[in-house]
């Protein structure tokens, strides 16, 4: 399955050169029209194309870079209200047996959600201010907050 | 008839692989091609027409691997090599100009990531002031090339070990 708005001719180029996940995430996460789809779409539009390009087993290149495209598209995504949604999608798809899977997953989760994910650190506390207003919570590491999260009722 | 794997069949196997002071190397062989990537070697035959390619396509090793892991198995965290490799097996970084066969190269990205490595087989003549090279691109082939010759970072830097 191909998108329509992503440059294939380049991303296919970032692939064969290759040489470690770490290397194609960062291309591929650089790629203008991968962000352009990570900027027009939502997360949850993200999982559903997601979704149907991996129904199929890939017939062409392009196939399995259209799933590591999307994959990295929703890494990109910054909205709070969709951080669960992306962060239990990754979850997911870490078990895909697709090369490099796990490891692109790991870097996304390192780079983008590092507060939950981040090696090294032992363990996040979460702080409720001690004043009145609790509408925000912070995580913090080591006396430094790392994001500042919408407290959610219910 | 060609095996048709899909990169949903790649099984992973990694090797004893260690530095000089005896730290692990995190290294893995994928071992197959599959037959979608065999298909797209041909765009990068004519785009780099001046490199010399010097093996068959293959995807046990990547370049970490051949500059480090003597063709037997890929190194895909380049964090690796600057924290344990370099170090552990005591490289030291060069000058262009004193540059010889034998020594290594790595290419640098923007963010000081390491994106790419490879081995000088002859130093700058007087006249190209630019090594040549034999690297491994992603899983295409080892190919010989001026060092800049290549989509990788411009950004090369060269180590020696000298004991």
């Amino acid at each position: 399955m191909k998108i329509r708005a992503l440059d294939y001719d380049n991303l296919r180029q970032w692939y064969m050169l290759s040489n470690t996940p770490a290397y194609l995430y960062k291309h591929f996460a650089k790629e203008e029209t991968l962000l352009q789809l990570a900027l027009k779409s939502s997360v949850r539009e993200l999982i559903g194309i997601f979704e149907e390009a991996i129904h199929d087993v890939p017939k062409e290149l392009d196939d399995l870079i259209t799933l590591y495209a999307v994959m990295i598209a929703i890494c990109q995504k910054d909205a709070m209200d969709e951080y669960e949604l992306a962060k239990d999608f990754l979850d997911k798809v870490r078990q895909c047996e697709i090369g490099w899977f796990e490891e692109l997953v790991s870097i996304c989760k390192s780079t983008r959600f590092p507060t939950f994910y981040a090696k090294g650190i032992q363990k996040a506390t979460l702080v409720t201010p001690s004043r009145a207003d609790t509408s925000t919570q912070t995580i913090i590491d080591q006396g430094k907050p790392l994001v500042t999260k919408e407290k959610r009722n219910g | 008839m060609g095996i048709i794997m899909t990169p949903y069949d790649t099984p992973k196997r990694s090797i004893s692989l260690q530095t000089r002071k005896g730290n692990n190397v995190d290294n893995c062989q994928s071992g197959f091609l599959t037959l979608l990537e065999k298909s797209e070697f041909a765009d990068l035959e004519r785009k780099y027409p001046d490199k010399k390619k010097r093996t068959e396509p293959n995807a046990v090793y990547n370049c970490h691997g051949l500059v480090f892991g003597a063709r037997r198995t890929a190194i895909d965290d380049g964090n690796e090599i600057m924290r344990k490799i370099i170090p552990d097996d005591e490289y030291h970084e060069i000058a262009l100009q004193d540059v010889l066969a034998g020594d290594i190269a790595l290419y640098f990205g923007d963010d000081g990531d390491i994106e790419h490595s490879a081995i000088v087989v002859s130093e700058p003549d007087s006249c190209v002031k630019i090594p040549m090279v034999v690297s491994k691109w992603g899983k295409y082939s080892e190919v010989i090339h001026l060092a800049t010759y290549c989509e990788y970072s411009k950004n090369i830097k060269y180590y020696r070990v000298t004991k």
